[in-house]
């Protein structure tokens, strides 16, 4: 976790560097007032400012620490949270190209069978009457355009 | 006189059909919320927000409202029955609230709880009913300084309430008015941060981002710790509590209600902050201290009614200053600006009906809520049966089409995954996502009026401090600012010192 803590710092401070240039280049005065870079450069300056401050506070008490702990302990929680990632992505790849009814069917029960592997056909199940429902809720009752597929839903 | 014609109006807009449903839902979804662990109120309005696009805005917040005071109902059902806590200002209600159930005193707490909440409520809102006027004739006077500086204590205050490191809520108050910049500049059209992309000239969709920060960090959180519940149901009896139990809760009922109301008011403050500082004063003022923790229904009484009136509380601002106090309300902010209203001072004159008509729901909804908390617990204990891998996959389609609706963009979809990764990663190493909601959705205001408030003065920021009202509560921040430090200065040397005793 603290090298978690400490990357993300660093990510921070060079954040805040970028965010800091890219302001200035905006111009943060201008003869009527303040630019548009001002509010940015402020929180760039600051996210860049506390970025290197946690940076050392955490490794002047690198003596302190306890064991290395993981981002996420348990093996089984890493595997789903990659896959609902993946799902979320597999998602947004297929909404435009099969529709959203489709690519949620395809999508929600690959998610409910890899992370719950038990009772496939009842998952799948499951995912096909949830997509019906906020299919129905959403397109028929509330009239949102969802993306459509070559089948045209 | 004033008050009851506006009342009439707003329960005239309430007592619709189409109006009294939205109620309904809203309190309805709210409860079904609170009483489900592993998603909480924020969650729920910002997957919730796009039903609304459809619906007018009046019936839209009606709904989002309910939603909010629901959940904080539906909350102490889990806490009470499992011992986990449904939404976070329920924590403490485990203490005492479990421990009774375990005495097989389920019902008297599951009763307390509502009974006061709905005590709490109502109380709140006739104190709502008072301030809001009073507080929007007073905001009328506000200028772009005053503004600036209620937002500078607001965002002081949000960041010390919440908890955590102060570096950190630093930290994400400053990414918060980052993101909030993204996109082209409405004084002079300059384009920031878009790197040449069409699909960021308005800046990232808040729907999209909020999304991603509450609702996919929040799977993404429950993925490791989906769990089986224990559910205390067989103890449920005897819902209404005997004249001993009302003795001993009245006022704790009252006093929850009046500092769940002042807090909820406060920059910074709401539901979480009152139950837990209700908590704390109860057993401080009971003559049993050393009953807490062990089943007393103070406990429960206490803090049930101050998040309660934390909800109503934290309207005022929102409704008169169009300032939201927490993250919840800072959402609700949100939603009135999709739907094209501006909330504020001229809201009441502009749109009485969604002013009037929210508060007059309010009314009306803890009444229902009473009615759904009590009578029907049963159906809420079966909800609590329900495993998380059923409600995943409508969260997870929830999450993807409320991402895309709002400008119909697979563009969004991704900007909500990419927002849903930070959140967890945020979450994972304890940074607190409220300030950074809060100056997302008020960091534009929030610069509108630090530059109209410079242009005014000639550049001269001593603008801020010249104008009384914006030199107190620039005052009042520092004074904040400076106590918070110092308590925790103060926290953390006696820390150290006990560490070095031991």
């Amino acid at each position: 976790m603290n090298i978690c803590e400490q990357i993300l710092n660093i990510a921070w401070i060079l954040l805040g560097i970028g965010i800091c240039t890219k302001s200035i280049q905006m111009n943060l005065w201008v003869p009527a007032g303040p630019g548009s870079g001002l509010v940015p450069f402020m929180a760039g300056l600051i996210i860049g400012w506390l970025g290197l401050f946690q940076f050392i506070s955490l490794w002047s008490k690198r003596s302190e620490r306890g064991p290395e702990r993981r981002f996420v302990e348990s093996p089984i929680a890493r595997k789903r949270i990659i896959f609902l990632l993946l799902g979320f992505c597999g998602m947004a790849l297929l909404l435009p190209i099969l529709g959203f009814l489709f690519a949620a069917i395809l999508v929600t029960s690959f998610l409910l069978i890899v992370i719950e592997p038990k009772k496939i056909l009842k998952r799948i199940a499951i995912a096909v009457i949830s997509c019906f429902a906020v299919y129905t809720l959403f397109v028929t009752l509330l009239r949102v355009e969802l993306p459509r597929g070559f089948l045209g839903f | 006189m004033d008050i009851f014609h506006n009342m009439q109006l707003g329960f005239g807009v309430v007592f619709t059909a189409s109006n009294l449903s939205y109620c309904f839902l809203g309190c309805l979804v709210g409860t079904l919320v609170g009483v489900l662990p592993g998603i909480g109120p924020m969650a729920a309005l910002s997957l919730l927000l796009p039903v609304t696009f459809k619906i007018p805005p009046v019936s839209s917040i009606i709904m989002l409202t309910g939603i909010f005071y629901g959940a904080m109902y539906g909350g102490s059902t889990t806490s009470i029955l499992v011992n986990i806590p449904g939404e976070a200002a329920s924590v403490v209600t485990c203490l005492d609230g479990h421990r009774m159930a375990r005495q097989g005193r389920a019902g008297a707490a599951l009763g307390i709880a509502a009974f006061g909440s709905f005590i709490a409520g109502t109380l709140s809102n006739i104190g709502l009913n008072l301030v809001s006027p009073t507080l929007c004739s007073a905001a009328l006077k506000f200028g772009p300084p005053e503004y600036f500086a209620v937002m500078t204590l607001g965002f002081v205050a949000t960041i010390f309430m919440v908890g955590g490191a102060i570096s950190k809520g630093l930290l994400m108050l400053a990414l918060g008015l980052f993101v909030s910049t993204v996109g082209t500049d409405y004084v002079n059209g300059l384009e920031r941060f878009t790197f040449g992309s069409m699909n960021l000239m308005n800046g990232f969709d808040s729907v999209a981002l909020i999304m991603g920060m509450f609702a996919l960090s929040e799977i993404l959180m429950n993925m490791e710790e989906i769990s089986v519940r224990t559910i205390l149901t067989k103890k449920v009896k005897g819902l209404l509590p005997n004249l001993k139990d009302w003795q001993d809760s009245a006022f704790p009922i009252l006093r929850g209600s009046v500092l769940g109301f002042a807090l909820g008011v406060l920059p910074g403050g709401g539901p979480v902050t009152s139950s837990f500082l209700s908590y704390s004063f109860e057993r401080r003022l009971s003559r049993h201290p050393e009953k807490f923790g062990t089943g007393a229904i103070e406990g429960v009484a206490g803090p049930e009614a101050a998040n309660n009136a934390a909800v109503a509380g934290s309207m005022i601002p929102l409704l008169s200053l169009g300032f939201p106090s927490n993250p919840v309300t800072a959402l609700l902010l949100g939603a009135l600006m999709i739907h094209g209203v501006q909330p504020g001072p001229l809201l009441m004159v502009k749109n009485p009906e969604i002013f009037w008509g929210v508060i007059a729901a309010m009314y009306l909804g803890n009444i229902m809520l009473l009615l759904l908390n009590l009578p029907l617990i049963w159906v809420w204990i079966q909800f609590l049966r329900i495993p998380y891998w059923i409600l995943f996959p409508l969260i997870f389609l929830l999450c993807a089409i409320g991402s895309y609706t709002s400008n119909s963009r697979v563009f969004d979809v991704w900007v909500m995954i990419g927002f849903g990764v930070l959140g967890f990663l945020f979450r994972k190493l304890k940074y607190e996502l409220g300030p950074f909601i809060l100056a997302m959705i008020l960091g534009p205001m929030f610069e509108q009026a630090l530059r109209q408030s410079l242009i005014i003065s000639k550049q001269n920021p001593m603008i801020f401090l010249t104008r009384p009202i914006s030199a107190s509560l620039l005052a009042a921040a520092l004074v904040l600012a400076v106590s918070f430090v110092l308590s925790r200065r103060k926290k953390a040397a006696a820390l150290s010192l006990e560490g070095k005793s031991g």
